[in-house]
């Protein structure tokens, strides 16, 4: 069973914090000191995330779930929790949109 | 495109050579085409072959016969005509045709490269041959090719990178007057995994800026083989072994710095590299993944520096600032 078609409500404000995502095969990422770079492999290009959103990213490959996901970050950068599902909803669709994680059926 | 025979000046008709081997790039090569400046040595380190085949254009042309290419390179002249040209097809591999210089095709794998030689001296074959094709072949067959040139300094590969035209070979030329050994020039080949990175020797040839000279009084010493675009020297002092990575650096001339100032390059260590692959076009997925991958391994592995040098900066102060900077910050 393929991922759920992404639909605005299930995206749009706090909707994304109750899906889980995952990150498609064709999309791979490795860490470096400063940056995490991804690869879309389907279309070549390179993304580059800063440290903490490279991390996000590392966290919600982990995880999977948006909301656990933001749970486990706040407690590790010791930020409020409403700060980080904010900041991770929006980076989820951030990434959604470019095609580098997938709302997953399960 | 079809390469005629007027574009290739006549073509040479070719026929039974002597056969040569060596190694460049971390390839073992046997060819049917004299090349100056392969290593004569024996090829256990070597992570890959090539043959180079001397053919006919019809030849070639016959091993061409695909439905389908891209152009995936072009270089055109002010009036707009092509000068260079790299076509893919993913059945017959890379063709690469340089007006003048001859025809080249580099065969999926890149295990064989047919070669139709143009008229005229040896040195128009060698720069097409060591400046693109052997380096696509390494490319091909697993190698990571940074654009890049490089010297021995205490026992391990040194690294210049840069823009074209940045310095990169001037920078080298000083070095090896200074009593360092040459490693490659203008592509540097590397494999690089969780046990290090370990760069392969070019073939010993400089190809100089003719209009930039190398300051002081000696020679990088070599016999000069002929000229092109650039002049191609064959350089006596040249490390035939592959050898650790020890550091890169990514020069960056016409800074507003009063002096050479080298710092050291974390933020922008993935960019820097991936920008400085040599084979740009071979985009297939599996060389996506190896070029992240590399990229990864070297930035964890290697020391990565950024030169800065004001426009007054000769070539001299560059090598010496950059030897001093290895003794005390690189280690073996």
């Amino acid at each position: 069973m393929g991922p759920l078609q992404v639909n605005e409500d299930s995206t749009a404000g706090r909707g994304i914090l109750n899906e889980r995502v995952r990150i498609p095969e064709r999309v791979v990422f490795r860490r470096f000191v400063r940056e995490t770079v991804v690869l879309n492999i389907a279309t070549g290009k390179y993304h580059g995330l800063n440290p903490i959103a490279g991390r996000m990213l590392e966290t919600l490959q982990e995880v999977g779930h948006v909301g656990d996901s933001a749970k486990r970050l706040a407690v590790e950068f010791n930020v409020p929790l409403s700060e980080v599902q904010a900041d991770l909803s929006d980076f989820c669709r951030d990434l959604i949109n470019r095609g580098l994680i997938e709302i997953s059926s399960k | 495109m079809t390469a005629t025979a007027d574009q290739v000046g006549g073509g040479v008709v070719p026929g039974p050579r002597p056969r040569q081997s060596g190694t460049a790039f971390g390839l073992s090569i046997d060819s049917d085409v004299p090349l100056s400046g392969i290593h004569d040595r024996r090829a256990e380190h070597a992570r890959g072959h090539c043959s180079i085949r001397d053919v006919s254009l019809d030849e070639l042309e016959a091993q061409w016969t695909v439905d389908a290419t891209v152009r995936v390179a072009e270089q055109l002249y002010t009036t707009g005509a092509t000068a260079f040209a790299i076509d893919h097809a993913a059945s017959a591999g890379y063709r690469i045709w340089s007006f003048g210089f001859g025809t080249y095709l580099v065969e999926p794998e890149g295990g064989t490269i047919h070669c139709v030689r143009p008229a005229g001296p040896a040195t128009k074959v060698e720069r097409v041959l060591v400046a693109q094709a052997l380096p696509l072949s390494a490319s091909l067959q697993g190698l990571e090719v940074l654009h890049a040139s490089a010297v021995v300094v205490d026992g391990r590969a040194i690294g210049l990178l840069g823009a074209s035209g940045g310095g990169k070979t001037t920078l080298a030329t000083q070095l090896i007057v200074r009593g360092h050994s040459m490693f490659t020039d203008d592509a540097l080949a590397l494999a690089a995994n969780e046990e290090g990175v370990l760069a392969f020797p070019g073939p010993t040839i400089l190809h100089l800026d003719p209009t930039r000279a190398v300051s002081g009084a000696h020679e990088p010493g070599g016999e000069v083989l002929g000229t092109t675009d650039k002049t191609h020297l064959r350089v006596e002092r040249a490390e035939g072994r592959p050898l650790p990575l020890g550091a890169c650096y990514f020069l960056d001339r016409g800074t507003d710095d009063r002096e050479v100032v080298i710092e050291p390059i974390e933020e922008d260590a993935p960019r820097l590299i991936m920008s400085n692959a040599f084979v740009r076009y071979h985009r297939g997925p599996d060389r996506l993944m190896r070029v992240l991958d590399a990229s990864a391994q070297i930035a964890a592995q290697v020391p990565l520096f950024r030169l800065r040098a004001p426009t007054s900066a000769g070539p001299a102060e560059l090598a010496e600032a950059l030897e001093s900077h290895v003794g005390r910050t690189v280690r073996a």
